[in-house]
């Protein structure tokens, strides 16, 4: 017998013929073969029966099951209350840290532009921040070159105030791009601590950026100049209304 | 069964299986060696497809996936146990020659009479076959699964189902055969 027919012999037994493919095996065989076949059969179903009698699950077999279930069941739930109390001591560990974050690294949350921070903590680092000569002269070519029509006034302390040591000295300016317009930053030593006053047209992005650090009070003052330029003071000084008044409109 | 057994509690997953349990057991029975190994093999296998219920896809057969993971629990147990079976792996199956028909052993004759005396020979002959040829006569004279679900509850082509439950057939009738000749149930000639 090949494989085929082997296979068609038990498909034939089990029933897994289609009427048509049964009728056409069964007419293969001679009446000997569909006797011995169906006796086969007969013998197929018999023991099938045998070893269908009854094999009750044991009563201490299902208890050892839902027994091993419900230990399952309570390790799962276990390790999910030990993920919760995780998670409930984990989370304000880490909003503390959050804020301690934001507390020691406030530059990382500071909107501040480049332009309107000081560009030295020293006035020496600041003065090496200079384009030009401290001259009022390149200051003011300095203006006109980027278009502010503005010339800066000269400087004059009275005596006495020197000799309380409250210098005003220009130590130079130079120049900043901020979404593409140009500011010029004028730099002073004020008392020795260095302070700038930077000029923006207004109007523009870098006005807006003005505005928006004066209400984080991350620049000093900022006060309009004329209806064309906007000057604002950053550094630490009592003088920054000394300081803008310095600046006037060319003739 | 279209209920997903993912979404179900332990008290709602034990009751479904609890549907099944005698014929779970009287499977796993008919193939381990002892009632012990039986239990054993119960347990583990109820509590396998519980902590993997999440796989059970819904809207398919859950007896048929208990059936599977029965299946591969009580083969492993077998295993263990060191019992030799006459291996008849997958790819074997479709070689293995079928045990030579003799008339005169054959209880295809007078089945009748063999099987009224030799119920506990069939379950000693069943013990003599391997664990796939069991697996398929279970299946299928037993529990009723058709030969596409017997596919694919013991993972194999359709084909090698049919061949492992001729062959499984064919050695069942053998033994009983002989046995019946021994004990005079057969009249030999």
């Amino acid at each position: 017998m090949n494989m085929e027919q082997e296979h068609k012999r038990t498909a034939w037994l089990d029933g897994e013929l289609s009427a048509s493919e049964a009728a056409a095996f069964l007419a293969e065989l001679s009446d000997a073969e569909r006797h011995e076949l169906e006796q086969e059969k007969h013998l197929n179903e018999g023991i099938a029966s045998l070893l269908r009698a009854d094999a009750p699950c044991p009563l201490s077999a299902w208890k050892r099951a839902t027994a091993a279930v419900y230990e399952a069941e309570a390790a799962q739930t276990r390790t999910r209350f030990q993920w919760r109390k995780a998670a409930l001591i984990a989370a304000p560990i880490a909003a503390v840290l959050l804020v301690v974050l934001m507390l020691a690294v406030p530059s990382t949350t500071d909107a501040t532009p480049t332009f309107l921070k000081l560009a030295g903590a020293t006035v020496p680092e600041l003065e090496h921040y200079s384009s030009v000569q401290p001259e009022r002269d390149q200051v003011d070519q300095l203006l006109r070159q980027y278009g502010f029509n503005l010339s800066l006034d000269e400087i004059s302390v009275p005596a006495h105030e020197e000799a309380q040591g409250r210098t005003l000295r220009l130590i130079g300016a130079s120049t900043a791009t901020y979404r593409g317009e140009t500011v010029v930053v004028l730099l002073f030593a004020c008392c020795n601590k260095p302070t700038q006053v930077v000029i923006t047209a207004r109007g523009g992005e870098a006005e807006r950026a003005v505005r928006e650090a004066m209400e984080r009070k991350s620049v000093l003052m900022a006060r309009e100049l004329c209806p064309q330029y906007m000057g604002a003071v950053v550094g630490d000084t009592d003088r920054a209304g000394l300081l803008l008044a310095l600046l006037r409109v060319s003739e | 069964m279209a209920q997903s057994a993912d979404k179900l509690t332990t008290r709602e997953f034990l009751e479904l299986v609890d549907q099944y349990r005698d014929e779970l057991f009287r499977y796993i029975l008919r193939q381990a060696w002892d009632s012990q190994v039986a239990e054993d093999v119960f347990a583990s296998a109820v509590l396998s497809a519980f902590e993997n219920r999440h796989k059970f896809q819904p809207g398919t057969n859950f007896r048929a996936w208990m059936y599977r993971i029965i299946t591969n629990k009580v083969f492993v147990a077998n295993r263990h146990t060191g019992r030799r079976f006459d291996s008849l792996d997958e790819a074997g199956a479709e070689r293995v020659p079928e045990p030579e028909r003799k008339p005169e052993f054959d209880v295809v004759g007078d089945p009748n009479t063999v099987l009224e005396e030799v119920s506990d020979e069939v379950l000693a002959a069943m013990h003599k076959l391997s664990d796939n040829e069991r697996a398929c006569i279970l299946l299928r004279g037993v529990e009723g699964f058709s030969y596409k679900e017997i596919a694919e509850i013991l993972e194999m082509p359709t084909g090698t189902v049919m061949t492992h439950l001729s062959r499984g057939r064919a050695k069942l009738r053998k033994e009983l055969g002989e046995y019946a000749r021994a004990s005079g149930i057969l009249k030999t000639g």
